[in-house]
């Protein structure tokens, strides 16, 4: 009960002093915050490129239009013949001509303005799912034979693109854990430094109070909750940047998301990593003012 | 109460600062070291508040035998011992009252306490009404009082001083004397490193002389006025 008390006194006694001096904390905080807010805020872009490239489904489609002359028994000959080609397509989706103008109304927004048109000008068409791990060159002949068929009109596919789309995502996303993980290491160093700057400037005084016969425990403590309310508060920070650079961002990805038909949103941290990013911020203050208090300490007692 | 045996220190340097010392001070004796610059009076007094360890010898404070005090009893040896410096060695930036109260608060005293003994050290000093105020704005004598107050604030029974007069004019040193003088009168152990030779004098007390790391005979100032 009286360790708890005295732990609290410092505690708040440490608080004081904050309050009364506040600017270095201040700057210390504000490195801190910075520093720990460029891997979080990294970690956040690749989490959310993650959901992005999952969300639509990356997968490579190509579209059969078919001629307006093709009769239904055609269709039926390309069905069949699509369900003969299952090492290279997943899917088939066959779209009616009424289907494709009403869906076409829908995203284009044009509506009724379609309507004066008076003739669906939109064929019935198919719709094909290819395997994203399948090079496009292992279909190319198959594809070819299928656009001269006398049934189709044309045959529209945008395959490479979304290879290469998915290559370069993985490449991101790997860059950007390369840089969240210097940059980590990145704030350990400066999170260190800055200690070592706050205690050099108490030296004389942790010397002091040494002489005065004050055991290492009782002169480490005030330094420990320092450096412990530091790194909490500099953690803060970090998430209060990201909170901010999150909201920043939204209103135009909800606008580029619609522009895609997309319900995309972007995710903030999760509450969970919240308290442990703060956790983590208090213990590394904590751990980095111990490492440096320790060994100011070790050199004030005598040798022989 | 200090007990020097054939104490010998040498730096990390390679020199020689003590070689081979032998006294003894007893309870309630006051004591005055002098000697050149360079003879060791400062390196004496660190080894008895182990802020330096001897190389060879013994070495009894207060009953124990620093020789073999291990280290994480030094703090508590520090407590029993009062040191008051030639530079006061105060923290700047906090009231007279902290500083004088630091000593009782890393001793871990109760709260209550403290207001009254600060104030009783600095009452005896002749700094009440001061407790508010910062070391910077105080005059040289008076910053040099708060480091005495902070040194008896609790009660050790032997106070140390390195040079406690060294920055000050001839009256102020008398007054700072006088009052370790009068702490010596209330039974506390008092050794003194000074140059000033004529002060000494007014107390008739005994001196250490060193020269070169060695004690000549010890020698006693009788009153002359
Ligand atoms: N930490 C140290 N490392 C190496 N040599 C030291 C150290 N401290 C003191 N010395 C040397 O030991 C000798 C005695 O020094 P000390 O400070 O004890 O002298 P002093 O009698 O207090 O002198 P002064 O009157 O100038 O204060 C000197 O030659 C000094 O240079
Ligand atoms: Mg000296």
């Amino acid at each position: 009960m009286k360790y708890l008390l005295r732990h609290l006194q410092v505690f708040f006694h440490t608080l004081g002093d904050i309050c009364r001096h506040p600017v270095p904390t201040l700057l210390t905080v504000m490195v801190l915050g910075i520093t720990l807010s460029l891997p979080m805020g990294l970690y956040l872009l690749t989490h959310n490129l993650e959901l992005v490239s999952s969300e639509w489904q990356g997968k490579p489609q190509a579209t059969v239009y078919l001629k307006k002359s093709a009769s239904d028994q055609d269709v039926a000959r390309l069905d069949n013949w699509f369900s003969t080609q299952r090492s290279w397509i997943e899917n088939v989706r066959f779209v009616k001509a009424d289907e494709a103008l009403q869906e076409f109304k829908f995203l284009s927004g044009l509506g009724q303005a379609l309507d004066v048109l008076g003739e669906n000008p939109l064929p019935n068409m198919f719709i094909l799912d290819m395997p994203e791990t399948l090079p496009v060159a292992d279909y190319q002949d198959e594809l070819t034979q299928l656009e001269q068929d006398e049934s189709v009109e044309q045959l529209k596919y945008d395959l490479e693109w979304v290879q290469r789309l998915q290559a370069i995502l993985n490449l991101a996303q790997r860059t950007v854990w390369m840089v969240a993980g210097l940059l980590g290491i990145g704030a350990l160093l400066i999170i260190s430094n800055t200690m070592r700057l706050s205690i050099a400037n108490k030296k004389d005084e942790i010397t002091i109070i040494n002489r005065i016969g004050a055991t290492n425990t009782f002169i480490r403590r005030p330094f420990l909750y320092t450096g412990f309310i530091q790194g909490l508060l500099g953690a803060l920070l970090a998430w209060g940047l990201i909170q901010a650079g999150l909201n920043w961002l939204n209103e135009p990805v909800q606008r580029l998301a619609d522009l895609y038909a997309s319900d995309y949103k972007l995710v903030g941290l999760p509450m969970l990593w919240v308290l442990a990013i703060l956790l983590t911020g208090g213990l590394l203050g904590w751990l980095a003012s111990w490492v440096t208090v320790s060994r100011h300490l070790a050199k004030l007692y005598p040798s022989k | 109460m200090i007990e020097f045996k054939h104490v010998f220190k040498r730096y990390p340097t390679g020199l020689d600062a003590l070689k081979g010392l032998s006294f003894e001070i007893s309870k309630d004796e006051m004591v005055f070291l002098t000697g050149h610059s360079g003879a060791g009076k400062s390196t004496l007094l660190k080894l008895i508040t182990l802020v330096e360890r001897a190389t060879r010898g013994v070495i009894t404070v207060n009953g124990s035998d620093l020789m073999s005090l291990p280290r994480r009893k030094i703090p508590f040896h520090r407590r029993d011992i009062g040191v008051v410096y030639q530079d006061h060695k105060l923290l700047n930036d906090r009231t007279v009252f902290d500083n004088v109260a630091l000593p009782l608060i890393v001793a871990g005293e109760p709260h209550r306490e403290l207001s009254r003994r600060v104030r009783a050290a600095l009452d005896k000093v002749g700094l009440l009404g001061k407790e508010k105020m910062y070391p910077l704005a105080l005059s040289g004598g008076e910053q040099q009082r708060v480091g005495i107050a902070r040194a008896v604030v609790n009660r050790p029974p032997i106070l140390l001083a390195d040079e406690p007069t060294g920055n000050l004019d001839p009256e102020l040193s008398e007054e700072i004397m006088d009052l370790f003088y009068m702490f010596n009168q209330h039974n506390v152990t008092v050794l003194i490193a000074t140059h000033d030779l004529q002060l000494l004098g007014r107390y008739g007390k005994r001196v250490l002389q060193l020269y070169e790391g060695q004690l000549i005979d010890g020698f006693k100032y009788h009153q002359t006025a």
